[in-house]
């Protein structure tokens, strides 16, 4: 090829076609001058990327005369007769072009521009890609439009993005961790997030990879945190199993393929991104102020307590608010992101750099996140038929959390920010002279040690807990185009990943109270190698047929090391964690590991008749270490059919209806992630003494089960895709329903086994749904566009069998035959009892033998008299929405731009733990400023029962919140400057202004809706935030 | 070009040579190549001692909570308070958790004594020992576990574990016998144990255990008449005048003591040592709950019912300011607090008062001498109908202990007034070991085995707010935890009187004549 593509622009001048030159044309061809005759010669190109198109048309307007383009593209079009000629050139996939030919001097060349209308659509699908018109499966994109959104990790781009994907926020802790479910979950105790592979590196991420299980540390850094929002090109979500049948089994939970931008052909392309924002709370709990606390403790403190504290009725009457001690743990936040990438190419080289630096402090004291993350994407052509590229980010991670209040004896206080919102606000942070005020005359238990207590900003303060993680994802693969239908490829991928937690509580703080200062490091290293063998063929056989087949073996192995040290009793704290022998206790060291190797074979046939119909088969045999040595491999088949109607004589070129294929599939897809070795008999050391000596002792692990197999996944998915009027608005519809069988679920069993419960392969969970997304361009004019997008899904979950029993309890929750996953058990709040009521007809909880007027009324479901939590209990509610919903709206005019994005959820439960503590009267700690309206004789509340320092820990109705949300997720408003620099023309100002969390609609109690374990019990505040930025291109 | 692509690929296959799946676990030991050694067959059977760690204060809220002496400060509905309160249900958490732990104990014993015994490599001197420990540990916590529940599953061999039924409470007295009694054979004298291996079952805690197991058989069984009975008190005294090598403590303290443990007077305990666990997650719990509120008048999470059950030691009698403490200094301020109601004594450690509620690392006492020499004097009555010199010897060894009367076989002002009928002697007893036991997870135990349960508690006089006197029958046992009872309902049948019992299997009234 003679030119390159920075020449294009001008020969586009040139061949314009123009309305003035169609008349032009039309008086010529009236007048039927004809003389001579020439032949044109060209080239037929892809104006993305320059390759010669194969296979194009190219013909004089009307007449019959044409030829086809040959492999390099190149044509020869006789003319008879003068010029101009306009020739038309049309190839599938592409937009057709008429353009009209003034003179022959010598080649031209053409460039077709790709037709992104739906169907000839190119998405990327497991080792490969598809034009969306011969996909059979159910695959969602994310628009380009979310993608380009200010966040700090890419989770916070998919909420409400794509009908079915359900992203919840484990918490406002900036890097933490979502809760990612396609479809609904399947499994109980087999994990349930997707697969994710990442420039073809495929990583499940459960977040264990950087968890180091230190108990005192409350922070959860999200491993795949590590990839910068800013470098992804596309995110493709697999929902049925067409699609994700080729990841086998670790396709039941569906995929997402994320693809990182690369360089392109052409002027080397600069562009720097510069954001700054500004967080606070999204909502701060309402707590009784100093005297209101007052007044309810003299109602139900002892007369020792009272000598013990000296509150007495004159103090309270002086009290005012006292010190809020939520407001001196919140602030206001700053957020800063850079991002700088340099792309190009050239013939033979595509290469893109990129890099990152993101720092998002945290709305509470001492927490936040950094990310200082690299990327370097290249693609070399060695020889005309063979490619190698390299795609790889590295990454540095530092996030600070907050301190867990696990194993202490504190009344249920769960972590550092619940202690703040504890302590009454009676009592000073700081002492007259400015330091932290460790004398709170209230607390007991482990957070006072004679007369010091811990101070819960001071803890907030003064304790570390640090995850640092350095993580590399890469991938190194070289094509080999032995002929032109048949390329073979192998890749070797890696992700690995280093976290090292350090956490280091002083003796003032909680956690090293007690134990006189406490310090722990651990780290961890995640290692996963994968090597893949592919060979791809695809042929177009004649006209109707078309033939793509992918076969391939790959092997992926993942080792993990871990090992934790921890110290107390420091003389010295100055050294913190870095001088863990500076304690005098040290405690127990420990260490670990486990591997495990996953070997597949796979292949798949696309077969596509007459562009109408198209088949999918795919099969995938995976064998896994982590199953027993007869059930080691298991084998996931699976067929996808899709019918093009549109293309069907009867409907093409109809006026309204512009495409519509009809969809189906079915297969089977399985579930391994349950960890290493669970089939096998273990033990695990424990630690005993015989006279202060300390030996090692080994205890019974897990039981030994030789049946384990593979939890599947049995898929049916139904579709649709239509695009109407001009293709301005766009409809896809689905319909599935998935069985997972031969569950993995830790079954509880006899202890007599020596074991609670054991894996087993017991039991059925179904997901029944629907899916229906919409897009719509609502204007289209050259100045002024506006978009909108929907979807909404809604998705039954059901618990079909488990086996032998009928239910069984975890934690508060009943997995139950009928119920769905994640259901709440617990009584039926049935108010209070009022004076007057005739106490014995009242049911009395089965710690009391009668309730008096003021006491909370349960449920007696059986009627028998009494409230027992074996028999009065029911299902409360469930984690599982109804529905789940998205819309997005861009509106842009000339340089001007608005893009909004709203997630919504409706109908989901949420057992707030949190509000059931803080309405918990005590001498010790702050309640919410509801028990104002506390049941008394003269105030006959319904809702709030007298108070006592007896409380409820039952789970009651109460505490099971509809936890429903809308949310405008994103608000973003930008502005292209009008300024352009003469020396560099093509340079863009690009400024804009982003708020997120600004809105939410929602009738939950807590600080945020979205807490994805189902119980809040004192989740990190979710922020709002306002962000500016500038964004340069050259 | 083909070339260059083959060593591509070939170079990659090299790198990918993991073919083979089946990895051999790293970090964790398996069944099939463990126990090899001598010193993984000591690992595996101290692994048997280590459910017994975590439930120290479990039993003192199943054996002294649910009696007259001892009242709950916890959230009256936790599962703790509402033991204290008589009022517990199948699904209580503690009576679940001490379930779990015993048969966690007991399948760690029985796979411990089928390994060993199959072991090829294990020396027979370190297989007849651990074997020894494994049988007493069973039998430990099947002793327990019998009088808590009644017929309980009676799993030997780990295989059948499921499905399993309630076998009578003889067969399981019967395995507890011959455990013992194997144990006994096969398990040295303390005093030839290594001072590092001190705190290892013995000897003598396996006669101790088994005179403990023949006085609460014959107690609570009727079958076999009154011979049988006999006979079993008969093996009560015989195993207690096995139990030798052992002396009281002059000082009653020094039973608690960090600085003695395994002392002369320690039969068995369960061992505590600093350093053991992280700070609030293991240790000797007890220390905790009785102490949680430390120099202040809250309540722990336990605490004495009533001062009357103070002021009822002598004030000459050591074990008074031994077993409660009305005041107590403090060192962090230099001044000595009293205590409107006193604190349990037993588990705080005085030189690091507040760091007993933290610290936690004195050893729990499980058998003492003292309490042998009160089920010999108990047993002898038993047989004989009435006390004889070596009764009388037995319960005056322990009275003038804690009168300070030294050397203890000469009589003193304090022994028990001579001449006391078989129902004069059996109250002095009774009386004795509530002096000597308290807090030591035993009068739940005795007020059943005496089946004085309920009267004592419906007599005791307590604050109604502590609902002692709703004590009933159902409460001579604990119930079957409804957990185990979802999984197999038919085989663990429920106790009578609980929610789900079935009077086919429980009978009509299993505890007719019981006060």
């Amino acid at each position: 090829m003679a030119k390159t593509i920075s020449s294009f622009s001008d020969k586009r001048d040139r061949y314009r076609v123009n309305k003035y030159y169609y008349i032009i044309i039309f008086f010529l061809l009236l007048s039927g001058s004809m003389i001579g005759q020439t032949v044109i010669k060209g080239t037929v190109v892809d104006e993305k990327t320059g390759e010669p198109l194969v296979g194009a048309s190219v013909a004089l307007v009307s007449t019959t005369q044409g030829s086809l383009t040959d492999i390099d593209g190149s044509f020869s079009l006789p003319v008879s007769g003068q010029l101009p000629v306009t020739i038309k050139v049309a190839l599938v996939g592409f937009k057709s072009q008429e353009l009209d030919v003034y003179e022959n001097n010598g080649p031209i060349i053409i460039p077709l521009t790709e037709d992104l209308n739906y169907l000839n659509e190119v998405i990327v699908v497991g080792y490969g890609t598809q034009k969306r018109k011969e996909l059979t499966g159910a695959i969602s994109s994310v628009s380009k439009d979310a993608l380009s959104q200010l966040s700090t990790s890419f989770d916070g781009l998919l909420g409400g993005a794509v009908s079915g994907l359900n992203v919840s926020q484990s918490s406002g802790q900036p890097g933490t961790t979502s809760n990612i479910r396609i479809r609904g979950g399947n499994s109980i105790n087999g994990g349930n997030e997707p697969l994710y592979v990442i420039d073809g590196v495929i990583i499940y991420n459960d977040n264990s990879s950087a968890n180091i299980g230190i108990s005192r540390a409350a922070g959860a850094l999200n491993p795949l945190a590590a990839l910068n929002p800013g470098d992804i090109e596309s995110i493709e979500v697999l929902k049925d199993v067409s699609a994700s049948a080729i990841y086998g089994s670790r396709g039941a939970n569906g995929v997402i393929i994320i693809t990182t931008k690369s360089g392109k052909k052409g002027k080397t392309n600069i562009e720097y991104q510069y954001s700054i924002g500004w967080q606070q709370a999204r909502k701060k709990l309402d707590l009784m102020n100093a005297r209101e606390w007052g007044e309810l403790y003299l109602e139900i403190a002892s007369a020792e307590n009272i000598s013990e504290t000296g509150l007495t009725a004159e103090k309270v009457a002086q009290l005012g608010e006292g010190t809020n001690w939520q407001d001196a743990a919140l602030r206001t936040a700053t957020t800063q992101n850079h991002q700088l990438s340099i792309s190009g190419g050239d013939d033979k080289t595509r290469f893109l750099l990129s890099g990152n630096y993101s720092d998002q402090d945290g709305i509470l004291l001492n927490t936040g996140f950094k990310r200082y993350s690299g990327r370097f994407n290249f693609e070399r052509d060695l020889f005309p038929n063979l490619t190698v590229g390299l795609n790889v980010t590295a990454s540095k991670m530092d996030q600070s959390g907050l301190s867990s209040y696990n194993g202490l004896y504190v009344n249920g206080v769960s972590n550092s920010l619940d202690y703040v919102l504890r302590i009454p606000q009676v009592v000073s942070i700081y002492n007259q002279d400015g330091s932290y005020n460790y004398n709170n005359l209230f607390e007991k238990g482990d957070l006072r040690f004679g007369d010091r207590t811990v101070n819960a900003i001071s803890d907030l303060v003064n304790t570390t807990s640090q995850t640092k993680n350095n993580t590399v994802i890469g991938n190194f693969f070289a094509k080999y185009t032995i002929i032109p239908s048949l390329v073979a490829k192998v890749s070797a991928g890696t992700n690995l990943s280093n976290t090292t937690l350090n956490f280091f509580a002083p003796s003032s703080a909680a956690a090293g109270f007690l134990a006189k200062g406490y310090g722990s490091i651990g780290n961890k290293r995640f290692d996963s190698w994968q090597y893949e063998y592919t060979l791809n063929y695809t042929k177009k056989l004649n006209k109707d047929h078309y033939v793509d087949i992918l076969a391939g073996y790959t092997t992926q192995t993942t080792d993990i090391e871990y090992s934790i040290a921890s110290a107390s009793n420091f003389a010295n704290e100055q050294l913190s964690y870095h001088n863990l022998q500076g304690g005098a206790t040290l405690l127990s060291p420990s260490s670990g590991g486990s591997e495990s190797i996953l070997n597949s074979v796979l292949g798949r046939v696309n077969y596509s008749f007459l562009g109408r119909y198209n088949l999918t088969g795919t099969f995938r045999a995976d064998g896994s270490s982590r199953f027993a040595k007869n059930h080691k491999w298991g084998y996931f088949p699976s067929i996808g059919l899709s019918w093009n109607v549109s293309e069907e004589p009867f409907l093409k070129n109809n006026k309204v209806i512009n495409d519509l294929k009809l969809r189906g599939s079915f297969g089977v897809v399985g579930n391994q992630e349950i960890g290493d070795y669970r089939y096998e008999a273990t033990y695990s050391t424990k630690v005993y003494s015989f006279n202060n000596q300390l030996v090692t002792a080994y205890g019974r692990a897990n039981a030994e089960n030789p049946d384990l197999k593979w939890e599947e996944t049995s898929q049916y998915n139904l579709g649709f895709d239509l695009n109407l009027l001009n293709r301005r608005l766009g409809i896809t519809a689905d319909i599935y329903y998935k069985k997972t069988s031969d569950l993995l679920l830790d079954v509880p069993v006899e202890i007599t086994t020596g074991f609670s419960t054991m894996l087993m392969n017991v039991g059925n969970v179904t997901n029944k749904g629907v899916e229906l997304a919409l897009t719509g361009s609502i204007i289209d004019q050259k100045d002024l566009q506006w978009n909108l997008s929907a979807n909404i899904a809604k998705n039954v979950n059901e618990v079909t069998n488990i086996g032998n029993l009928d239910y069984f309890l975890s934690g508060n929750t009943i997995i139950k035959k009928g119920e769905s996953l994640g259901s709440f058990y617990g009584v039926v709040f049935d108010g209070i009892v009022q004076t007057g009521t005739d106490i014995s007809k009242v049911p009395a909880p089965s710690w009391k033998t009668s309730v008096e007027p003021g006491d909370v009324k349960y449920v007696d479901q059986n009627n028998d008299g009494k409230v027992t939590q074996d028999e009065d209990r029911v299902v409360l509610g469930s984690i599982q929405p109804d529905f789940t919903y998205g819309f997005s709206t861009t509106l842009r005019y000339k340089s001007l731009s608005l893009f909004a994005a709203f997630q919504g959820s409706k109908g989901n439960q949420l057992y707030n733990q949190l509000r059931q503590e803080l309405e918990s009267p005590s001498t010790s700690y702050n309640v919410l400023a509801t028990l104002r309206d506390r049941w008394t004789p003269q105030n006959p509340s319904n809702t709030i029962a007298k108070a006592s320092v007896t409380s409820a820990t039952w789970l009651d109705s109460r505490y099971i919140e509809d936890a429903s949300f809308l949310r405008l997720k994103n608000i973003t408003l930008s502005y292209v400057l009008p300024v352009k620099i003469t020396k560099a023309p093509q340079t863009k100002f690009r400024i804009f202004a982003t708020g997120q969390n600004l809105l939410t609609f929602t009738k939950y109690k807590g600080y945020d809706p979205e807490v994805s374990s189902g119980i809040d019990s004192g989740a990190y505040p979710t922020a709002k935030t306002i962000s500016f930025g500038v964004n340069i291109s050259y | 070009m083909k070339k260059l692509l083959y060593t591509l690929i070939l170079s990659v296959t090299i790198l990918s040579c993991s073919d083979s799946l089946d990895v051999t676990p790293i970090g964790k030991l398996m069944g099939g190549n463990f126990p090899v050694t001598d010193e993984d067959a000591i690992a595996l059977t101290n692994g048997i001692y280590t459910p017994n760690v975590g439930i120290s204060t479990s039993l003192a809220y199943m054996i002294d909570l649910t009696t007259e002496t001892t009242v709950s400060g916890e959230n009256p509905n936790s599962g703790g308070g509402l033991l204290g309160l008589i009022q517990w249900e199948p699904t209580n958490s503690y009576v679940t958790s001490v379930w779990t732990a015993f048969y966690v104990g007991i399948t760690s014993a029985n796979d411990a004594i089928d390994k060993l015994s199959e072991s090829k490599t294990v020396s027979e001197s370190i297989k007849k020992r651990s074997i020894g420990e494994a049988r007493f540990l069973r039998a430990y916590y099947y002793y327990y576990a019998v009088q808590f529940w009644g017929e309980v599953p009676l799993v030997l061999h780990n295989v059948d574990g499921k499905n399993t039924t309630r076998a009578s409470i003889d067969e399981v007295y019967a395995q507890i016998e011959d455990d013992l009694k194997s144990a006994a054979d096969n398990l040295p004298d303390v005093s030839s144990y290594a001072d590092s291996d001190k705190g290892r079952a013995s000897k003598g805690a396996a006669y101790a255990l088994l005179s403990k197991v023949y006085l609460v058989w014959a107690q609570t069984s009727e079958s076999g008449g009154d011979t049988v009975r006999k006979d079993k008190f008969r093996k009560s005294v015989d195993a207690a005048n096995s139990v030798t090598g052992y002396e009281l403590e002059e000082d009653f303290l020094d039973n608690w003591n960090v600085n003695n443990k395994n002392g002369k007077e320690s039969i068995f305990s369960t061992q505590h040592a600093s350093g053991t666990a992280t700070d609030g997650s293991g240790g000797n719990h007890l220390a905790h709950c009785a102490f949680s509120s430390g120099f202040s008048n809250s309540t722990p999470h336990v605490l004495i019912s009533d001062n009357k059950y103070y002021d009822a030691f002598d004030d000459r009698d050591q074990r008074k300011s031994g077993t409660y403490a009305k005041e107590l200094y403090n060192p962090s301020t230099n001044s000595v607090f009293t205590f409107t109601r006193p604190r349990y004594r037993k588990y705080i450690d005085a030189s690091d008062p507040l760091g007993s509620a933290s610290n936690r690392n004195i050893n729990r006492s499980i058998i003492r001498y003292a309490d042998i020499l009160l089920v010999k004097a108990e047993a002898i009555n038993e047989l004989n109908n009435g006390p004889t010199t070596d009764a009388y010897d037995a319960i005056n060894q322990v009275r003038r202990r804690a009168f300070e009367h030294f050397p203890l076989n000469q009589t003193s002002p304090d022994d028990l007034p001579a001449g006391l009928d078989y129902n004069g002697f059996r109250k002095a007893v009774q009386q004795e070991r509530m002096f000597e036991l308290t807090y030591e997870q035993s009068h739940w135990l005795d007020l059943v085995r005496w089946r004085i349960y309920v009267k004592t508690l419906k007599e005791s006089g307590l604050d109604e707010s502590y609902k002692k006197s709703s004590v009933s029958l159902k409460n001579y046992r604990f119930p079957i935890p409804q957990s185990q009872r979802n999984i197999n309902p038919e085989g663990l049948w429920q106790n009578w009187g609980y929610d789900g019992y079935n009077e086919s299997k429980t009978g009509a009234n299993p505890y007719a004549g019981f006060e």
